[in-house]
């Protein structure tokens, strides 16, 4: 509230005493993005003051469910293992694939899997026409619905139909979350354990606080929605590109609720290149945009004051494209002609301007509760300013209208047309800012203090647009699978002299393995990898391999030769269970920095002393009184270690472990000292978290191994 | 960075530099060193030129009235003096620097009266400084 105010207060300041009258266009220009700013933190801070947390109820009926899966053009390959997974869902329901390809190899996937397929004649109405032909023919209650490459956990439904007993909620929402983390929206530190997302502000901010005002809406994937509530229109409705949030609305005005679950309970791909990212965000913007054409949330029935708060902010949110190109060009503009927007830079101006900012930057850290990035966040209005005004355009004119484009999330090649707005834009910055030097180089200008700030605000946009350009020209994605960061224990049967070796990530296509020993490109293996208490055996081949220069490991590129689509599918279900949800608890852990100020803080508070753990991943047998198992080691430190084991064992528990590095082996006695279950969405990729106390080694110290193991 | 476009760039840039000369030629050849602005034969022709603009830092004008008074270009000094009078009128250096140029252009009473007003503690009706 009291940014809004300090916000206020310095536009009334900016519109009163500041606008220049000797660049009057410019000087009101640059007010009117700042005005169309102060609404965009209105509209945010209202929608994320207060967030609703969904507490899971199990269902006390049990509607009949039917489960829509909508594709077009999408790869068999990447469709099949979504359909596994709906399929797989452990609620009674029917699976549906609605083909609009009408293609007989999906087909013959449905009759394979066991679920129905349904097609039609025409594309009309593209996806939501798709979606409404199968409403017509199916009879389920509830209809959940997923795209092609949206895996749902196999505990989906349970999850989200407790909602439903509630005979007036008429959709629950799950957030859309990616597993492809080296997507072009994504920024992972996985030594920090910071995962950023340009949708996480939405999916975890925004969305809870839209739920909270009863505004949350349908986002087209990973939503279960009420027959009864879409009878009357037929389905979804179609006269936009954007049917999810357009069908949201008009649910909304005719009384119904809905609901937003913020649990991860299914993943999907991200725009892997910035042309798709770009066709993506233009269908958004353009499909939000052109609702308010056939339901205007200011003026409709029956939504209340906060319904259309909500969803005008939603649509509000598209038109910041005008306000970043202001900004964007007016830095240049300054340098070029020496005209500022402000009558005189001077300490009154200073003191409003940097309060604003300040109180603006704090207010946003608060409000955003450690999601929102703001460097991150305007590097994406980079990313996209011109993309939205191209949506923009598209509104205001009703001219050159986007058809629904299915986005493609295989990594296009590298096009430098997609970034051609940025180059002008830097282009444009570059020349300003020589134009300016050579001005006060040769005197032909003297105001030094006038260029320095255009400067530095150019510098920092220059800095953005050369980060976007980075990003859209990144090396092309060539596999054909997502690598997931893995640590997945593997025994090389074959071909590998008995090696026992750890994964560094894998893909239904292959990994790549760290071994003692290095394997000579072309070598064929078998290898048997440990989800947990499942194991997957698969043959595969060497096709590159680096010794590590400090820890005497040798990382190899292995291709997986699978004979057999049931490999295929075992590693893909040992995948999407066990090691996406891994990953993101991974990510979502106290950051290495938290750990490291803990530590500190133990230290200076007397506490008890741990040994310093170095997050090492090795494979390591462990012997207890019920046999053997092959695990992974989370954390090592000269006093003791955590894995992850297949199986739990007794606190307190004597055991033998064993581990290898490349040049020697260790042996030692450990104690239990805590074992924690880590549930999986499948039990059978269960497993626990177990922390052991080393008790007598083989006359080596771990600090030894750690030396280089860690490394 | 692509190389095409560090080259378009260049290119941009060397011909931003082309319009920066034309537009600003004369300014930009006052630059030289002031030795070999008082031996340039145009230097007259171009200070008049640039001090016919409005807009004339007062390095520039500074620059003209260096070389003007090297070249015993009293006129020419005096006009520039007056500019830069103009663009600093509370600066009593720059007035005593255009009573001597008064002065060396013949304009002894002008020139008198700009020193009495110097002389004139400030405060004192009639002081110079700020007219």
């Amino acid at each position: 509230m009291t940014a809004l105010l300090i916000y206020a207060v310095y536009l009334g300041y900016r519109g009163l005493y500041t606008l220049n009258p000797e660049a009057l266009v410019f000087s009101l220009t640059v007010y009117f993005a700042e005005i169309h700013g102060f609404f965009s933190l209105f509209f945010y801070y209202f929608q994320v003051w207060t967030m609703r947390g969904r507490t899971v109820r199990p269902p006390t009926s049990s509607p009949t469910v039917d489960v829509f899966i909508t594709t077009f053009n999408e790869e068999v390959d990447l469709l099949r293992q979504t359909v596994r997974a709906a399929v797989h869902m452990r609620y009674p329901h029917r699976t549906f694939v609605l083909d609009d390809g009408r293609r007989a190899e999906v087909k013959a996937l449905c009759e394979e899997l066991g679920c129905d397929y349904l097609t039609r004649d025409t594309n009309e109405h593209a996806k939501a026409g798709n979606w409404n032909n199968a409403f017509a023919t199916t009879t389920g209650a509830l209809i959940a619905t997923f795209d092609a490459d949206h895996v749902p956990r196999a505990d989906f439904l349970e999850r989200t139909l407790g909602f439903f007993d509630d005979a007036r909620v008429a959709l629950v929402q799950t957030p859309q979350r990616y597993h492809n983390l080296d997507s072009l929206q994504h920024r992972v530190s996985w030594r920090m354990r910071r995962l950023y997302g340009e949708q996480d502000v939405f999916f975890n901010l925004v969305m809870p606080g839209k739920d909270h005002w009863n505004s949350a809406f349908f986002c087209g994937t990973g939503a279960v929605l009420r027959r009864e509530a879409l009878e009357p229109f037929g389905g979804q409705l179609t006269g936009t590109i954007t049917e999810d949030m357009h069908t949201s609305l008009a649910l909304q005005a005719n009384g119904w609720k809905s609901v937003y679950l913020n649990e991860l309970l299914v993943t999907g791909l991200a725009p892997m290149d910035f042309a798709s990212y770009s066709s993506q965000r233009l269908r958004w913007a353009e499909g939000n945009l052109k609702i308010i054409k056939h339901v205007n949330p200011l003026t409709a029935r029956g939504l209340t004051i906060a319904q259309r708060l909500c969803y005008f902010a939603s649509m509000y949110h598209w038109t910041i494209g005008f306000a970043k190109l202001v900004f964007y060009l007016a830095p240049p503009l300054i340098l070029f002609t020496g005209q500022f927007p402000i009558v005189r830079f001077d300490r009154q101006f200073l003191g409003f301007y940097l309060a604003h900012v300040v109180s603006l930057v704090v207010s946003y850290k608060i409000l955003s509760r450690g999601t929102g990035r703001i460097l991150m966040d305007e590097l994406f209005n980079m990313a996209n300013f011109f993309t939205l005004l191209v949506a923009a355009k598209r509104f205001l004119l009703g001219r050159g209208e986007s058809k629904f484009v299915v986005t493609s999330k295989r990594g296009g090649d590298q096009d430098d047309r997609v970034v051609l707005p940025q180059y002008v834009l830097i282009g444009v910055t570059l020349l300003s800012l020589v134009w300016s030097l050579l001005g006060l180089g040769f005197g032909v200008s003297e105001d030094v203090v006038g260029a320095s700030v255009a400067a530095f605000w150019s510098f920092y946009n220059l800095a953005l647009m050369l980060a976007v350009v980075g990003l859209a020209l990144r090396p092309p994605q060539k596999r054909q699978a997502v690598r997931f960061r893995a640590a997945v224990p593997v025994e090389v049967l074959a071909g590998g002299d008995g090696q026992l070796g750890v994964t560094l990530d894998i893909s239904e296509g292959g990994c790549t393995l760290l071994l003692p020993q290095p394997l000579a490109a072309g070598t064929a293996l078998r290898l048997r990898m440990y989800f947990g208490a499942q194991t997957v055996e698969c043959e595969g081949t060497v096709r590159t391999c680096h010794q590590g220069r400090r820890s005497g490991w040798a990382a190899s590129g292995v291709q997986f030769d699978h004979a057999d689509v049931r490999t295929v599918d075992r590693l893909a279900d040992a995948i999407y269970n066990m090691t996406v949800p891994e990953i993101f608890s991974h990510l979502s852990q106290p950051s290495w920095a938290a750990q490291q100020w803990r530590y500190l803080a133990m230290r200076v508070r007397g506490g008890r002393l741990r040994a310093v753990r170095h997050e090492t991943y090795l494979p390591v047998r462990v012997i207890d009184q019920s046999g053997e198992f092959l695990a992974t080691t989370r954390d090592l430190s000269a006093s003791g270690l955590s894995l992850v084991a297949p199986r739990a064992i007794a606190v307190g528990s004597r055991v033998t472990i064993a581990m290898s590095s490349g040049v020697d082996s260790w042996t030692s006695a450990a104690t239990v000292v805590r074992c924690t279950p880590v549930t999986a969405p499948s039990p059978e990729f269960s497993t626990c978290q177990i922390a052991l106390r080393i008790d007598a080694a083989d006359g080596r110290d771990l600090a030894v191994m750690l030396s280089t193991e860690a490394a | 960075m692509r190389r095409w476009l560090v080259w378009v760039l260049l290119a941009l840039v060397a011909g931003e530099a082309g319009v920066f000369l034309w537009k600003n030629g004369d300014v930009v050849s006052l630059s030289r060193p002031a030795d070999a602005l008082a031996a340039d034969p145009r230097f007259a022709e171009t200070a008049h030129r640039v001090l016919a603009q409005p807009d004339v830092t007062r390095r520039v004008l500074e620059r003209i009235a260096d070389v003007a008074a090297r070249r015993s270009d009293s006129a020419l000094q005096l006009q520039a003096i007056t500019r830069i009078a103009a663009v600093a009128p509370g600066d009593r250096h720059v007035q005593l620097r255009l009573a001597e140029a008064l002065r060396r252009h013949g304009r002894l009473d002008d020139a008198a009266v700009l020193y009495r007003a110097l002389l004139t503690p400030p405060g004192v009706p009639g002081a110079g400084g700020s007219q």
